[in-house]
């Protein structure tokens, strides 16, 4: 049996490190360097700043990444004149499987050709000297947002260029985005991560880390992605980590949406405190739709308008935006910053002081609840001497199982249907341990608001694309 | 020949012995599983290995006795599967982490087949469902008129297990490790394999009446180095890594590599089976004793054994290349050692080998040389091996050369079901 400890520190990280470090795209980083200039930095650039000044609003944060600096550059102050509180730097995927010769390559045919061939900003090839030059006289923290299951390099790089937040984990990181990297290198990779986050970190200015609650983004219950953000909460709080903002997607049910993040807060808070990790300040992210986005302008605007609603009932320290064009493909720098400025407006016109509640929510808590409860136990309570080896043992053994996840670690036994007010309810759990009073419940919801047991491809397929 | 006495017998808790073909190591173990001493004693075959171990334990106040062995260099395996890339990559995966050497992985539709004698076939293919009319087809059209082999498995599709037994009612069957879902499935051949040498080692080497005094099964060697280097890499041992590794155990006969799944490169056709993030691969044909003469033959041939040669040796490289290349030349066990790992990242780095995939060496950041033929090994001359197959921008890897066999300790003292 192994529950989560600071025992499992890792406290002999020099010797891992200086080899990480050693790495020429690294170009000589130096601990003390970089935490004169993390010091140096203001505030603001610290996103526990950023919240507790947050007021009754939630934060802005767009995404946005492209492969040349000066694209970059112009970019960073267009979403800052348009009043994102967070700064994104989406990294290029061949940087995050760790192709970093394959980038440099792409980085150079774009500055040649003046055509972006990445789809993200080669951070480890521009290095951390330049990528601080980006974020001169930006008064706000820096996301970085990536889906690297090795991220070690990349992590040292972004500190080093004054980036404060951490996107990732070792579960949300890889089981969603990979089908062969091995889970258990990348929770070991990530309590590197973590690790680095927190000796970097000082009481008034931590490095802060988030998860990426949406998962597969398709058909996820809310008592899955729950469960996954505690875990990497709980993982990161091991090593140190003292500011993590636990997150998930729009469900597509704004009841289930109310109900998940009133279970996230309470349950992240109660499992922090029962292993001791109280010094851990913890923040609610919302991400607007993640699934398939309608091509239509204007119904891509009206989805964008009604989860910033959601946000606000919810009240979410954080929303990640969309844009318009999201159907589209990677959107303009107006666009982007268009998204930001309709999001703010809405935030701000319809401002909610407290999270919203009615019977039914509470109804819909108490199951998540339950059934967050149950699968955690099961895990707490598996044989093994390390947390990290329990959460990996889990998905083998199905007790963790994300709908939809290409992973080879991930059982794929766990499905749901969406009931006809559009909550995702559980038809079989697989070896996900959840009660037969509880999935009984779920199967009685199912069908009590009309919906059907034996649902086929086709409904399937469009409980998926529920927003087209 | 006995190298070392035992230190501290008052904080013996443990005795683990391993039996190799020439030589008996017994390493003696606290109870934080800490090496006490280290001995080495050379075969009696006149005696026979359990008399032998029997008298070298005698009086011994261990309590617990933990035992591997390579004696019989592993069991030869061939693979007939309905498809390379799914059923038989995952089969091979699982042989090979279970200590076997698979000779080849054959598709059921080959008609040709593979005259060499193994000591079990296994038969597999698809994911358990009833609805698989050309897997059916394919089991009532088989013949194995073209194989040789000891036993037979079958770890195929379960709904096709009765008929498969019906026409070869000596199989054995076992659980489809591809299960219902292509994932997820069980250890099913890994487990039966490990069995199978038990059995076959009980057999050949007259050690069953040493079997019933253990608490615990013989295991085979290289499946424990695979348990310890997956126990390094857990971050559950004295030996820190600091990344996606490669463990090299170079002997007599054969040499096993064993690594993160991570390095394999993403165009390679061939891949390890999934969910796991070890994997093993044993090149046959190189080593310094048994396999001396075909090592000898391939650095012969290859184009560049003279740049090999500038590395590893101080003077007169250019007279050893020209008896090198006339087959005059006698190398020293290091001088082997070394040629073992050359050509052995050589072909990895390039995929030459049924089943081996592609490696990308760049990946690599820690090597690991463990094994008895590793020991005189200098770690600069290694370095400047790795680096032919580097590129210039990366990191070198850190380079261990396990000089107490603590790769071997660390997999005899282990059970990966205490952390899965």
């Amino acid at each position: 049996m192994a529950t989560p400890s600071k025992k499992a520190r890792l406290n002999n990280i020099d010797q891992y490190r200086d080899q990480v470090i050693s790495h020429p795209l690294a170009r000589g980083i130096e601990l003390a360097e970089v935490q004169t200039f993390l010091a140096s930095l203001p505030q603001n650039r610290y996103p526990g700043y950023a919240y507790h000044n947050r007021g009754v609003l939630s934060c802005v944060q767009p995404r946005g990444g492209v492969p040349l600096f000066d694209d970059q550059l112009l970019l960073t102050k267009k979403l800052n004149e348009a009043g994102a509180d967070f700064i994104p730097l989406t990294i290029d995927s061949c940087t995050r499987q760790g192709q970093y010769d394959t980038a440099a390559q792409l980085l150079q045919r774009s500055e040649a050709e003046g055509k972006n061939y990445l789809n993200g900003y080669p951070l480890v090839n521009h290095g951390y000297e330049l990528t601080r030059e980006l974020y001169q006289g930006i008064d706000k923290p820096v996301s970085l947002r990536h889906g690297t299951p090795d991220a070690r390099l990349l992590v040292e790089i972004a500190i080093a260029s004054g980036i404060t937040e951490i996107e990732g984990g070792g579960v949300c990181y890889c089981v969603p985005y990979s089908e062969g990297f091995p889970l258990d290198r990348c929770l070991l990779y990530w309590q590197y991560v973590d690790r680095i986050c927190a000796l970097y970190s000082t009481e008034d200015r931590p490095i802060h880390r988030e998860s990426f609650g949406p998962l597969s983004a398709t058909l996820v219950p809310p008592a899955i992605a729950v469960t996954i953000q505690i875990i990497e909460a709980l993982l990161a709080a091991e090593q140190g980590v003292i500011s993590f903002a636990v997150s998930f997607g729009q469900t597509g049910s704004l009841i289930q949406d109310v109900a998940t993040a009133k279970v996230l807060k309470e349950l992240t808070q109660h499992y922090l405190d029962k292993f001791g990790f109280n010094e851990v300040r913890h923040y609610l992210v919302y991400h607007q739709w993640m699934g398939q986005f309608p091509p239509q302008r204007e119904k891509a605007a009206a989805l964008i308008s009604g989860s910033t609603l959601i946000a606000n009932m919810i009240c979410a320290d954080k929303i990640v935006v969309k844009t318009v064009d999201e159907a589209l493909g990677v959107p303009d720098m107006e666009t982007n910053a268009e998204a930001v400025a309709t999001v703010k407006y809405l935030l701000h016109t319809f401002r909610c002081a407290e999270p919203i509640t009615s019977p039914l929510i509470e109804s819909e808590s108490a199951l998540i609840e339950s059934e967050v409860r149950e699968i955690l136990d099961a895990i707490f309570d598996m044989p093994g001497d390390v947390f990290w080896g329990s959460v990996y043992s889990a998905f083998q053994q199905g007790y963790l199982d994300i709908p939809f996840s290409p992973h080879a670690d991930n059982a794929n036994k766990l499905i749901t249907m969406r009931d006809k007010n559009g909550s995702i309810r559980i038809l079989d759990r697989g070896n996900v341990p959840i009660s037969d009073e509880n999935l009984e419940m779920e199967k009685q919801l199912l069908a009590s608001k009309g919906g059907k047991l034996d649902k086929s491809y086709r409904d399937l397929l469009s409980d998926i694309n529920m927003m087209v | 020949m006995k190298t070392k006495q035992r230190e501290n017998s008052s904080n013996l808790v443990k005795v683990a012995v391993d039996i190799g073909s020439t030589i008996i190591k017994i390493a003696q173990l606290d109870h934080n599983d800490a090496q006490l001493s280290q001995q080495f004693f050379t075969r009696d075959f006149d005696l026979g290995v359990a008399p032998q171990v029997k008298s070298l334990l005698e009086g011994v106040g261990a309590d617990e006795i933990l035992m591997c062995s390579s004696a019989n260099g592993g069991l030869r395996a061939g693979i007939i599967s309905l498809t390379e890339h799914y059923s038989g990559i995952v089969v091979q995966n699982q042989a090979l982490n279970a200590g076997a050497n698979p000779l080849f992985v054959k598709r059921l539709s080959d008609e040709q087949g593979d005259m060499r004698f193994v000591d079990v076939l296994i038969v597999c293919g698809g994911i358990d469902c009833s609805d698989a009319p050309l897997f059916e087809s394919m089991i009532e059209n088989l013949t194995l008129v073209n194989f040789k082999f000891g036993s037979l498995i079958y770890a195929g599709n379960s709904y096709f297990a009765d008929s498969f037994r019906q026409r070869f009612p000596e199989a054995v069957v076992i659980a489809n490790p591809l299960g219902g879902t292509l994932t997820n499935g069980s250890n099913s051949v890994f487990e039966a394999l490990r069995n199978a040498y038990l059995e076959d080692l009980v057999y050949k080497e007259g050690i069953s009446e040493l079997n019933q005094q253990l608490s615990m099964k013989i295991r085979p060697t290289p499946e424990v180095v695979s348990s310890g280097f997956h126990r390094i890499l857990s971050n559950r041992s004295n030996i820190k890594v600091t990344g996606a590794s490669l463990l090299f155990d170079v002997g007599g006969a054969t040499t096993d590599i064993h690594y993160t799944v991570e390095i394999v490169r993403d165009d390679s056709l061939v891949r390890p089976g999934a969910a796991s993030s070890i994997a093993r691969y044993v090149f046959t044909d190189l080593g310094i004793v048994a396999s001396r003469d075909s090592t000898l033959q391939q650095m012969r041939s290859h184009p560049l054994s003279y740049e090999f040669l500038n590395l590893v040796l101080t003077h007169d490289v250019r007279e050893t290349y020209q008896l090198l290349r006339e087959g005059e030349y006698v190398p020293s066990p290091e001088v082997l050692s070394y040629a073992c790992l050359f050509l052995s990242l050589d072909r990895f780095s390039h995929g030459k080998g049924s089943g081996l995939p592609v490696a990308d060496l760049n990946k690599v950041s820690q090597i690991i040389l463990t094994g008895g033929a590793t020991q005189n090994l200098s770690e600069a001359i290694v370095a400047n091996i790795l680096r032919m197959f580097f590129s210039d921008v990366g990191v070198d890897p850190a380079i261990l050369i396990d000089k107490k066999y603590q790769v071997w300790i660390d997999g005899i003292t282990w059970f990966s079901d205490v952390v899965n």
